[in-house]
């Protein structure tokens, strides 16, 4: 069998998994601008971060190993990596909720801009990986300073993109609003 | 030889009574004002059958003219598919302009790349070619419903169960018409008559799942309502958003500068 065929056989079996994965039921909970909306007012994890980032920093805990306790330390930074991970799950919980907003304000959007949409797509798969990278590096006990910094970035540029997609949207509302009390204006004093 | 012709003819028989079938819910559900390039399809397809039967007939199974009259068909056959997926990615995308605006470029890029990326892996042999284009146009038809589906996914867009149907009935059939139409050019004399049968039974079970959400379907369902906002209430929301990202956004930056400065 040549190798051309071999391509189309597996791209066809690659097509059909895609498929199986694409008709799977979401897991979707946020579906109205109302839950959105909820979602953003809730209690924001970010301010943690400091803490947090402070608390894993292996200088934070050298005092003990320097005073002769160890095991305390090596049980002090398993849970403080622990915690690190559940702050983790936050911020990726909140990161989700933000693309979910970005996603219902794109159906509601009259246009999208393709690259901003891409980038988000790109970014959503970095802040994926990355999540799950910072996940091991912390189950491994290693220093996860600059991974945290990085998403943060992430979660920074979303809200950035989305603020600039929703004050588009707003734009065009209030011009369509300007547009209707102009044109109720002027069929008054035609009549 | 007149075995040959037989099966082929119970094929025949079998897969336009299935079309058939499909065609009368098509019409007793009334689906072909809201489906009418997939109606159309199906009835391209019953026509080609009795077409091909005829032709087998007068000029036998294995004859140029019934190859030519077969593959010539199939080509308006596969237009046919390609407009009526096209239909189905309309009635899912087009309520949400933004997206849909996105999506049709992304979905041409999509069938394009892939119908360059065939012609350019297919074979050089002339007698090849209808079989060439068959599998491009499938595995461009295929592509194009996973594009699709996965452009619903990521956007969270409604879809009802005959459209879903429809999708998955016309990747699955695609994706067998790939792997079939790439073994019978490795093997395509002895291959023939399994290749016959292989197809026919992929397009029946496509055609099982079809005439399943179409008896399913009914008038009375709630129908694809688009998400519309007041325009008022546009403003209103988007103002709100805006308030909440911004103070979101704000907190990020101090604690981003907070981490600078230590």
């Amino acid at each position: 069998m040549n190798v051309t065929i071999i391509l189309f056989i597996l791209l066809a079996v690659l097509l059909l998994g895609a498929l199986v994965w694409a008709t799977r039921p979401p897991k979707r909970r946020l579906v109205s601008i109302n839950d959105v909306l909820t979602a953003l007012s809730e209690e924001r994890h970010y301010s943690r971060l400091p803490q947090i980032l402070q608390a894993l920093r292996p200088e934070d805990t050298a005092f003990l190993r320097a005073r002769g306790f160890a095991p305390l330390r090596r049980r002090i930074r398993s849970e403080r990596g622990r915690i690190a991970l559940l702050y983790l799950d936050c911020l990726q919980e909140e990161y989700e909720k933000l693309l979910e907003a970005s996603r219902v304000v794109a159906a509601m959007a009259p246009e999208l801009v393709a690259l901003d949409e891409a980038e988000r797509f790109k970014l959503n798969l970095r802040f994926a990986l990355g999540c799950r990278y910072l996940r091991w590096k912390l189950r491994l006990g290693l220093e996860p300073w600059r991974g945290f910094g990085l998403l943060s970035e992430m979660t920074s540029g979303m809200a950035l993109r989305l603020e600039v997609a929703t004050s588009q949207i707003g734009e065009r509302a209030a011009l369509s609003l300007a547009f209707s009390s102009i044109l109720k204006e002027r069929d008054s004093g035609t009549r | 030889m007149s075995e040959t012709l037989n099966l082929r003819n119970l094929e025949l028989a079998v897969t336009t009574i299935t079309e058939l079938i499909l065609f009368v819910y098509l019409v007793r559900r009334k689906l072909y004002r809201s489906h009418p390039l997939f109606s159309a399809y199906i009835l391209i397809v019953i026509l080609q059958n009795v077409l091909v039967a005829v032709t087998y007939g007068i000029w036998g199974f294995q004859s140029f003219r019934a190859w030519l009259i077969y593959w010539i068909s199939q080509i308006l056959v596969e237009t046919a598919r390609f407009v009526a997926v096209v239909e189905v990615a309309r009635r899912i995308l087009s309520p949400f302009s933004g997206i849909w605006a996105l999506g049709r470029r992304v979905l041409l890029a999509t069938a394009g790349g892939v119908l360059v990326y065939a012609a350019l892996l297919s074979g050089e042999y002339w007698y090849k070619l209808p079989l060439n284009v068959d599998r491009g146009a499938g595995l461009a038809v295929a592509a194009v419903i996973v594009a699709l589906l996965l452009f619903a996914r990521y956007y969270g867009l409604p879809m009802d169960h005959l459209d879903r149907s429809l999708c998955v009935g016309f990747c699955l059939y695609s994706c067998f018409c790939v792997i079939n139409d790439s073994l019978l050019e490795k093997w395509v004399t002895s291959y023939l008559n399994f290749w016959g049968f292989l197809f026919v039974l992929t397009f029946l079970a496509s055609l099982f799942l079809w005439i399943g959400a179409a008896r399913a379907y009914s008038e009375t369902a709630p129908s694809r309502v688009p998400v519309i906002v007041p325009k008022e209430l546009y403003g209103k929301l988007s103002s709100e958003l805006n308030l909440r990202l911004r103070l979101l956004n704000e907190h990020l930056n101090q604690l981003l500068n907070s981490g600078e400065q230590r």
